[in-house]
């Protein structure tokens, strides 16, 4: 049986362990509701920008641009990956990095050039761990993306692309689908193939003749390089709000497993402290016996 | 009757008020919006959206995107909108420098900066009529 004091010790460190993990869950539980409240309060400008598309299609003005346009060329490709700057969050990381190696090799298999722009240091540092360095690097985003910090990426990527300097954008990140359910995914952003709303079939407003200023072109013109924008601002969200789910759900088993190790620590610390005092009495005993006689 | 006004940037929700009239800067120029306005879907440039409600007038500051204009509800998507007491003239014309002494060495570079430039010179502008 193992020394009582020891076990003892043991059992306090595993109880600060669990303080530490028990507060960071509870900070991901904080963070991961503001994330959400900006993600939900995001969709109402998308839902819109989705409305105006879809009155645009409908008005007849064909839906052409430069962004939608599939491209024979296989030149230039970049991938964008967006992980955390911390860890501590289970299989959050990980899982994005997995995607982004399978499809960095397929990639370089169809493209002379593949571009690697990664957003948090975890993601820098697993990559360049095995072999895949970052063009560039991004580490100021937190679980609050701003547009303001999304805007100049897509533009310049949006430049590019115009330019022919890059055939296909795609982008690696941790989709949020439900807020038990994430998962890690690569989508192409560029060419953006189609607007959402350009549907004519589908809902949106009933038939009203709009005025279209100064024209529809002119409309269009900037319809599609601003939901191109929403479009990567959204993956961005998407992958703050699953990294504070993840790191919630983690530090919660961590907790959780912190607690039962404690019960069996505080077990096995009793029956060693029991059979000490058994010891010492038996010793006792021994020794009143052996002076009788 | 008033007009219901929106104002929704990519990030939030910015404000929703109710107006009698609301004059946004267009691409080309500015566009009054009164009740019962017909159908309207505009480009917006950088400037001033001003919004009068019986006789007290509000000034914001917006950043391109769009209007539409339907059943007296005026929706205006914008990449940015702050209140015009919130621009500093000092700290713009600093921005401005920096944005003038942006590299502009490639195609991209130079659209990238004449970007830049024009947005805060149209909040100087802004800044200025005010």
């Amino acid at each position: 049986m193992a020394n009582a004091k020891a076990l003892d010790k043991r059992r306090k460190s595993v109880r600060n362990i669990r303080k530490i993990t028990r507060t960071m869950e509870l900070i991901a539980t904080a963070r991961f509701k503001k994330a959400m409240d900006r993600a939900v309060a995001a969709t109402s400008y998308t839902q819109r920008i989705t409305e105006v598309v879809t009155n645009l299609a409908k008005s007849g003005t064909e839906v052409q641009h430069p962004l939608l346009e599939d491209r024979q060329t296989t030149e230039n490709a970049t991938l964008i990956v967006l992980t955390g700057n911390r860890g501590l969050c289970g299989g959050y990381n990980g899982a994005v990095v997995r995607e982004t190696i399978n499809h960095h090799q397929k990639l370089a298999e169809q493209y002379d050039n593949v571009n690697l722009l990664i957003s948090g240091k975890r993601g820098i540092t697993n990559l360049s761990f095995r072999g895949l360095t970052a063009d560039e690097s991004y580490t100021h985003f937190d679980d609050q993306p701003k547009f303001d910090e999304v805007k100049p990426i897509a533009d310049t990527l949006m430049e590019q692309f115009i330019a022919g300097k890059l055939d296909r954008l795609d982008v690696a990140y941790t989709r949020f689908i439900s807020s038990s359910k994430q998962r890690a995914v690569v989508e192409t952003l560029l060419p953006l193939g189609k607007v959402e709303g350009d549907d004519t079939a589908g809902g949106g407003t009933t038939d009203t003749d709009y005025e279209f200023m100064p024209s529809a072109e002119s409309i269009l013109e900037e319809v599609v390089p601003t939901s191109f924008r929403i479009k990567l601002f959204k993956c961005f969200l998407d992958a703050a709000v699953s990294e504070q789910i993840a790191r919630m759900v983690a530090m919660k088993s961590a907790t959780e497993n912190a607690d039962e190790m404690i019960a069996n620590l505080s077990m096995t610390y009793n029956r060693a402290r029991q059979s000490q005092i058994t010891g010492e009495i038996m010793e006792i005993i021994g020794g009143v016996e052996a002076l009788k006689t | 009757m008033t007009l219901h006004c929106i104002v929704v940037t990519p990030e939030e929700t910015a404000f929703e008020t109710d107006a009698d009239s609301v004059i946004v800067p267009l691409f080309d120029g500015e566009k009054g919006v009164m009740t019962d306005h017909a159908p309207m879907i505009g480009r917006l440039g950088n400037g001033t959206l001003t919004l009068t409600t019986g006789g007290t007038t509000e000034s914001h500051y917006v950043e391109g995107g769009f209007i539409q204009v339907l059943d007296n509800v005026v929706s205006i998507l914008t990449n940015r909108v702050g209140a015009i007491e919130d621009l500093n003239k000092d700290e713009l014309e600093g921005n401005l420098r920096d944005a003038l002494a942006m590299p502009g060495n490639s195609v991209e570079e130079l659209d990238q900066r004449e970007q830049v430039v024009n947005a805060v010179r149209s909040q100087l502008r802004v800044l200025n009529r005010s």
